[in-house]
């Protein structure tokens, strides 16, 4: 008999549960030149964005798969849907099974969230179907659109930025991504003005083996600020299903902004994204990156610190459970004089995972008087789970400074000692080692988020002992 | 026999274009070179010439383990055609007090092939140096191994300053209980590929490794440093220090690895680099791959220039700016350069 503790033991995908898909129009599974242009079709777009497609489609099947990294070779490309438009009816709170409701409980997860979690309020697949944003910023001219709307409705601005950071000549998967996107977030901040709520949007995969590629732009004016949030979960399904993003920010002279990222995959999901923003003068770019989920991840948000000045700020952060490869890590390429980056990156690997930090920071000869601090710590719960740390500085010029440190390390008997000494039970007390541990990344975090995250640690953390 | 080039795609060989070596025809391979050793001359030290030591030793393995090569024609070729080199024997339970010292010089203008083989014995204690020099407008490939036995401990003081384009690939053995305090000093103005691999294949082996680089001119380093924990509780401490001048270029690749078998690791890997000029470069991958929990592992690695502040204020006590740089260099260097005893050795030092 199932018991809650049963549904709650580490490695099952906590939210790992999926309503019956209702969808308007679904894509035969595969990827032709009809599948792209019945896509374009049928969001009646530009011939430029059929074109566009069309080009990228080449490039995808002209570039070879990537031989470094996760291994990716049980990718079926062809067994993938590459785009589902769902229907406009949603699903009811009364569908969603009872054990997921108690775990959304014992997360602490807010009424409104839990819906909008367990997929009954808000948006679905492919196409974003609601986004929230206060009145008040439309009239300082904000634009905060699912990306298909913003190609009908901006098409100038959307044209000028869109694949400017990264071209699908980038690699095989922005390729993809690029000849099959549908949804992500379009958000276009004008100069001087100050967003102060984080604007959010969730995301979920709820078709079987269903790819999703959204496609999120992002440009920042002169002086303006932004913070941008997105989380994810997903159900589990038998077959593989491939995520594969495409980020790109383009933060303009004196603009900050954060973009962060709570990314908690199902255990059956390849998450394959790139992301990459430019900043120019005086600029400032944070990414917060929390990989928890997902088969394979493989995900290094990067900076091109264009203008004088910019500053990038990278925090990472990886648990690798059962089955699972977290490559995650972060790249800054220094390209004007006197640009700053510093690298931030906690990962845990426990029931046999494998985390690796992947980096690099590139220093052009051009920037001079720049500064980067990279420490990367990993943790290693269990003799099954692996760690590896791939860091890769290349520096050009004299004038700058590169500082780098990294450990590897396990849970210390001495704090599990002191801990049991003030009767704290070992899983306990691991769990909360491990949340001082990422303490310096969740705590760039949103107050609700961090409060998720820190649960979700415990989640994990349950059935560690013994 | 043929040989070749490594491929471009190989991650090891990717800031180094392996055409920039040429693959020699074994009859091209130069037999001149100059040997010097002193200290040798106490029973159970037996210095050889490559030839007669390889025989002595008669099929004891003497190579390079083949996983342990970055798949390259030139250290196949360095292993079956080497025709200059030496064989160092020292037998068991000996601790001789003078240490040994190895001189070589090879001529201008050929191509050179060379190995060279070490062999310390169970509970010896042996204190090595050796000094190569010359090969000027040639191409210097050469091979080293390295075997300690149990309980053993060698501390090698190697210095390399070839005047032409150098490969040299190391590998270094070391049985249980085991000690090796190795310091490579290597100044150049050419190409230098170098690869230098550790096996801990013993428990509690300690292998402490140091690697200088000083690169002139349009001079290029690229050293792979290694170490393989295939035995549980060993210890390995790697730094590389590098000073780069002028368009020079330096890379300190690490690479340690720790299997599930091995708990009780202990790893750390250094590299720090000294960047002299505005169109000097340098990088570093400190790589660490690790399958288990009982490990204490780390690395850190700096790029940067001199202090400026340190010049300024070097400046103002009367030295000129290119005497104070050289201060600096000095003090990032002594503490190693001491501990390899280069005093004198080095225009730098």
């Amino acid at each position: 008999m199932t018991t809650r503790d049963d549904l709650l033991v580490t490695d099952e995908y906590k939210y790992g549960f999926h309503v019956p898909e209702r969808y308007e129009f679904k894509s035969r599974p595969g990827l032709t030149r009809d599948t792209v242009i019945e896509i374009s079709k049928r969001k009646a777009e530009p011939e430029w964005m059929l074109n566009f497609r069309l080009r990228a489609l080449d490039i995808f099947h002209s570039k070879p798969m990537p031989t470094w990294g996760a291994d990716l070779s049980s990718i079926e490309f062809d067994a993938i849907h590459y785009y589902i438009k769902p229907s406009g009816q949603k699903h009811t709170w009364e569908e969603v099974p009872e054990e997921i409701k108690e775990t959304f409980d014992r997360l602490g997860i807010p009424e409104a969230e839990k819906k909008f979690l367990a997929g009954v309020g808000a948006q679905y697949e492919s196409e974003v179907v609601y986004h929230n944003l206060k009145a008040s910023w439309e009239e300082q001219g904000v634009i905060f659109l699912d990306t298909d709307s913003a190609l009908r409705e901006h098409p100038d601005l959307f044209r000028k930025y869109f694949g400017s950071v990264i071209p699908p000549e980038d690699n095989k998967f922005a390729a993809l991504n690029s000849a099959v996107w549908s949804g992500g977030s379009f958000i276009y901040v004008p100069a001087g003005v100050h967003i102060d709520v984080p604007l959010q949007a969730y995301f979920r995969i709820n078709a079987e083996a269903m790819g999703q590629f959204e496609r999120t732009l992002i440009i920042a004016g002169e002086g303006s600020s932004v913070h941008y949030v997105e989380g994810c979960t997903a159900p589990i399904y038998s077959r593989d299903s491939l995520h594969s993003a495409v980020v790109e920010i383009i933060v303009q002279k004196g603009a900050r902004v954060q973009y962060t990222t709570i990314q908690n995959w199902s255990s059956n999901v390849y998450n394959l994204v790139t992301k990459r923003a430019v900043a120019e003068e005086d600029a400032t770019m944070i990414w917060v990156d929390g990989n928890l989920g997902s088969k394979t991840t493989m995900k290094y948000p990067a900076v091109i610190l264009k203008g004088r000045g910019s500053r990038a700020d990278i925090l990472s952060l990886a648990m690798a459970g059962k089955n699972q490869h977290q490559d995650a890590g972060a790249k800054v390429t220094h390209v004007a004089p006197d640009t700053t980056s510093t690298i931030t990156s906690k990962s845990v690997s426990l029931h046999g995972g494998r985390s690796s930090y992947r980096g690099l920071v590139k220093i052009h000869p051009e920037a001079s008087g720049s500064r980067v601090n990279v420490q990367c710590d990993a943790l290693i719960l269990d003799p099954s789970s692996s760690s590896d740390t791939f860091p890769y500085m290349e520096v050009g010029n004299s004038t700058s400074y590169v500082e780098h440190e990294a450990s590897v390390s396990k849970v210390s008997e001495d704090q599990l000692f002191y801990l049991a000494s003030r009767g704290i039970p070992e899983e306990e007390a691991r769990a909360m080692i491990v949340s001082g541990f990422v303490e310096s990344i969740v705590r760039e975090l949103p107050m609700e988020y961090a409060v998720e995250m820190n649960r979700l640690i415990q989640l994990q953390m349950e059935g560690s002992v013994g | 026999m043929t040989y070749q080039l490594p491929h471009p795609a190989n991650e090891l060989w990717r800031r180094t274009r392996p055409d920039r070596f040429t693959l020699p025809h074994p009859e091209e391979l130069s037999r001149e070179f100059t040997f010097h050793a002193t200290g040798a001359e106490v029973s159970g030290i037996h210095v050889l010439p490559l030839k007669e030591g390889l025989k002595f030793l008669s099929g004891r393995s003497t190579g390079i383990p083949s996983d342990r090569l970055s798949e390259s024609g030139l250290s196949a070729l360095i292993h079956a055609e080497a025709r200059i080199g030496y064989v160092l024997i020292v037998e068991s339970g000996l601790s001789p007090e003078k240490p040994v010292e190895i001189s070589l010089s090879v001529p201008s203008g050929q191509y050179h092939a060379m190995r060279c083989v070490v062999l310390i014995g169970e509970g010896s204690r042996v204190v090595l140096s050796e000094s190569l020099s010359g090969g000027e407008n040639g191409q210097l490939l050469a091979a080293s191994f390295l075997h300690l036995g149990s309980d053993s401990s060698l501390t090698f003081r190697r210095q390399w300053t070839p005047s032409g384009t150098a490969f040299s690939v190391a590998h270094n053995r070391l049985n249980s209980g085991a000690s090796l305090k190795l310091t490579t000093f290597l100044e150049t103005h050419q190409l230098f590929k170098y690869e230098e691999t550790s096996t801990l294949a013993g428990d509690h082996a300690d292998l402490d490794t140091l690697f200088i680089d000083v690169v002139r001119g349009r001079g290029h380093v690229d050293a792979l440093l290694g170490a393989d924990h295939t035995s549980p509780s060993c210890r390995s401490r790697i730094e590389g220090r590098g000073v780069v001048y002028e368009r020079g270029y330096s890379l300190h690749h690490g690479l340690t690895s720790i299997p599930r078998t091995s708990p009780g690791s202990d790893t750390y890997f250094t590299s720090r680099h000294l960047l002299l000029s505005e169109r000097s470069r340098a990088d570093s991958i400190p790589k660490l791959m690790i399958d288990t929990d009982d490990v204490k592992a780390g690395h850190g690695a700096t790029v940067g220039s001199v202090d400026e502040a340190a010049l300024f204020y070097l400046q103002s006590r009367g030295l000129t700016r290119q005497q104070a740089e050289e201060f600096l260099v000095e003090g990032f260097l002594a503490p190693v350069l001491a501990r390899g005893n280069y005093k004198g050795d080095s225009n730098v030092a």
